[in-house]
């Protein structure tokens, strides 16, 4: 008998070695592919602490539903003067942190400050620079007032860098501190931050725009694509993203819901306007002949990503998509020949050259250097492709030291930051050190007029000029933001952003 | 003992000095920086230029080496992405990696001493055979890719263990349902090595003339084998052990990150790749540290096995 109660009792341990416990709790769980470095939205760089932030912290204005419109969020409602030059704001008087501190504009001003306070290094100061001042006249006011009209000042408030911060239990702590034990007005209070392992958020159940559906939710940091996809497989995770192309096919095969929209992210190859042959116009001709970006593009994004024909994303204002189109120079291998040869006959470049194409390390954007690479070689051009990590690639290219390299850009939907880094002579961001006065002079204008239809005429020239005149750059691919989730995650649609909104406006995230 | 212990703990100043200094200037000799890596690649020049400044990082090298070491000391080191003291940044993540490891261990010992003695018993046997090929491909496949295999057979198809992740210390269910798979992983690089060298340092002392006296006076074979055999065969066993115990935390790299693991060593990894110079320079030292009072522990074992060996 004895030894049959010790069977019984061993076989109950094995089984329930192996068989997870059911949980009473509606716990959504995600799996992210890296760890952000803060929590806190005045020290935020990076998608991915964006992406949880905005589901603690709240902005006065919101894009979650239409990356195009603001929305109300913490502002009920907002003027901006004829000048375009006074924002004022009036506040929801029913909304309270989740430590029980009432939301004023006391705390609006304290985040702006905190953005632009030069000792918190914010990455999203250089957004709010052209503030002049910040009044609040009452609890419920508050009045922005700019240097001069800047047409992305909205955007700016409302993307998830400025989340609104309690002011009295931020101070308190201090910047660093409160970016570990973030506390804001949004549908989930932060609970726990255990590094490299997970970060988990309950509901706030007073949240004003309605009682979140999700008791909790877990965002876990999975670096290898391999491990996140058997994840998602096994029932690991409910959520799950940026997987490997070949992965995708087999999710959907496995009966896992898989959803795209295309997304703020590019992909683009870059020459040196500084250093020869690169800086002869011929040269970047020759070279967009040479590749079969057609077939190419296909090939190494599949899904993830389609053609980019311009360095503004399609249904951005500007995005000019049908000229750009229009314009691109088709694969030709005799004119890349002819144009190879020219160069050489007047001494622009040797006949035997050799350079290199620098990028990250991720798998697509060294394709695509690969790609060029392998067509070059057939007009006995040396192209050697290197992948420095990140911290060794941005100095270099900062500093203009690479010939052609193969880059992204990630932004929210306006036309300003999707060019004005990239193309003005004096930004960190100009690879190319690219300086043409017609183009500066476009996205100077753009930035502060405020009709939208001459702030897409001026979008235009610069790009018209940039990419199909100057051919600086080679737009390759924008990717779409795609999300793998099981069947029982209900009311999830992902963002070009990457974010994991989970309770906005019009939808509320649920598990069945 | 005691004085050989002393002798040896003393010689670590000496050694984490080196250290020290190695990767110091390894991590300044690789180009970019921290508060590049800090603050992304969209950040002004001048959000670089006040990030260097907080962090001390436009100091002189030899003024940012003493600083680091003394704060290293004094317990004030501070890693520059979690924003809190390096030393409790890694204890923290130390029993996730001590864990792992020596559950690994367990499985490796478990398996590879009997069946390295069976294969030098039966030496020319299918077993023999069948086991060194086993070997062979144990120390031949990298451990990310057993991890992935494992992955996939015992979470995605058999559905029996989670995929990844910590599940809690391994005397708790969860907790060793999630270290099961990245263990067996961890443990295949030992498991091999280990097998080999046991089958081999008992084909050595198998054929002793002692051995063959002690079948003589009518001892049984298992007796022969375990107590005047293995014994003998400990001490290369031991060595390597010992050895591996290093291995295996630069798999624990590799395993961590495969199995989304919080260990020493994907903190050590991330720390490199976010450029976290404190950091880096303190999972190093403390990594020498244990690896050096490991390699101590298994010297004194020696004593133990065989008490010929003397420590004076």
């Amino acid at each position: 008998m004895k030894k049959i109660f010790a069977v019984l009792a061993t076989m109950l341990l094995v089984t329930s070695l192996f068989v997870g416990n059911a949980a009473a709790e509606k716990v959504l769980k995600v799996g992210i592919s890296k760890e952000p470095a803060n929590l806190n939205p005045v020290l935020i760089h990076g998608v991915y602490g964006e992406s949880i932030a905005g589901n603690i912290f709240d902005t006065l204005v919101s894009f979650k539903e239409s990356a195009k419109e603001a929305a109300p969020l913490l502002a009920k409602s907002w003027t901006i003067s004829a000048d375009g030059k006074v924002y004022t704001f009036k506040l929801r008087n029913d909304v309270k942190f989740h430590n029980g501190d009432a939301f004023t504009s006391a705390d609006v001003k304290y985040t702006l400050d905190e953005i632009m306070n030069e000792k918190n290094a914010s990455p999203s100061a250089q957004f709010f620079k052209p503030i002049q001042k910040i009044e609040t006249p009452d609890a419920q006011t508050i009045v922005i007032t700019l240097d001069a009209p800047y047409a992305p000042f909205l955007l700016a408030l409302g993307s998830q860098t400025c989340g609104i911060l309690p002011s009295r239990a931020a101070a308190a702590v201090g910047m660093e501190k409160f970016s570990r034990s973030p506390i804001g007005t949004g549908p989930f209070k932060f609970v726990e931050w255990a590094p490299d392992d997970k970060i988990v958020l309950e509901k706030n159940k007073d949240y004003f725009i309605a009682e979140p559906k999700l008791d909790k939710v877990v965002f876990r940091p999975i670096p290898k694509p391999e491990t996140m996809a058997a994840e998602l497989l096994s029932g690991g995770l409910d959520l799950g993203g940026e997987l490997l192309p070949q992965d995708i096919d087999r999710m959907k095969k496995e009966g896992l819901v898989v959803k795209s929209v295309p997304g703020l992210t590019s992909r683009y190859l870059g020459f040196n306007a500084k250093r020869k042959p690169f800086s002869d116009l011929r040269f970047r001709k020759a070279v967009y002949h040479a590749v079969p970006f057609d077939q190419a593009i296909p090939g190494i994004f599949r899904e993830a990503g389609d053609r980019a024909y311009s360095w503004i994303p399609v249904g951005v204002l500007g995005d000019d998509v049908d000229y750009m189109k229009s314009r691109t120079l088709p694969f030709d291998m005799a004119k890349a020949k002819a144009l190879f040869d020219e160069l050489k006959k007047d001494g622009v470049m040797p006949e035997k050259f050799e350079f290199t194409i620098y990028s990250p390390q991720d798998p697509q954007r060294k394709k695509i250097a690969t790609v060029v690479s392998t067509q070059l070689r057939q007009f006995g051009i040396t192209v050697k492709v290197e992948t420095p990590e990140w911290a060794t690639l941005f100095p270099m290219l900062k500093q203009g030291q690479c010939d052609m390299y193969a880059m992204g850009w990630g932004s929210v939907p306006d036309p300003d930051r999707w060019t004005y880094k990239i193309f003005i002579p004096d930004s960190n961001m100009n690879f190319s050190q690219y300086d043409e006065p017609i183009v500066t002079e476009a996205l100077k204008q753009g930035r502060s007029a405020s009709d939208p239809v001459k702030r897409s005429e001026y979008y235009k020239t610069a790009m018209r000029k940039a990419l199909v005149e100057d051919f600086i750059h080679i737009p390759v691919a924008f990717l779409n933001t795609t999300n793998v989730m099981s069947k029982k995650v209900v009311g999830f649609e992902p963002s070009p952003e990457k974010y994991v909104h989970l309770v906005t406006a019009k939808r509320n995230v649920d598990l069945k | 003992m005691l004085n050989y212990a002393i002798r040896r703990l003393l010689l670590l100043i000496p050694l984490l000095i080196f250290v020290s200094l190695f990767v110091f200037a390894i991590l300044k000799l690789t180009p970019g920086d921290p508060a590049t890596a800090l603050l992304g690649d969209q950040a002004t020049e001048e959000a670089i230029a006040l990030a260097r400044a907080k962090y001390a990082l436009d100091e002189p090298l030899p003024v940012q080496y003493v600083h680091m070491m003394a704060n290293f000391f004094n317990g004030d080191l501070q890693s520059i992405f979690h924003k809190d003291n390096v030393l409790s940044v890694v204890l923290h993540r130390l029993p996730a990696t001590l864990e792992l490891g020596l559950l690994s261990l367990l499985i490796a010992v478990i398996v590879s001493i009997p069946v390295g003695i069976i294969s030098a018993v039966k030496r020319n046997s299918f077993f023999d055979y069948a086991s060194m090929s086993m070997a062979m491909f144990g120390v031949s496949i990298p451990v990310f890719f057993t991890g992935i295999l494992l992955i996939y057979l015992f979470a995605v198809i058999l559905k029996w263990l989670p995929a990844s992740g910590y599940g809690g210390h391994f005397w708790t269910i969860e907790g060793l349902r999630h270290m099961i798979l990245p263990a067996l992983s961890l443990s295949f690089v030992l498991m091999a090595s280990t097998t080999r060298l046991t089958r081999s340092a008992m084909l050595e002392v198998i054929h002793q003339d002692y051995i063959r006296t002690a079948r003589a006076k009518g001892v049984s074979r298992f007796m022969v084998v375990m107590f005047h055999a293995f014994k003998n065969a400990l001490i290369p066993i031991a060595t390597n052990i010992g050895n591996q115990v290093a291995r295996m935390f630069a798999g624990a790299v590799l395993t961590e990150t495969v199995f989304a693991w919080p260990g020493v060593g994907r903190l050590a990894v991330n720390a490199i790749f976010r450029r976290d110079e404190p950091l880096v320079f303190g999972c190093v030292l403390l990594m020498a540290v244990v690896y050096v009072v490991i390699n101590l522990l298994v010297d004194l074992l020696y004593g133990f096995l065989n008490p010929q060996i003397s420590y004076d």
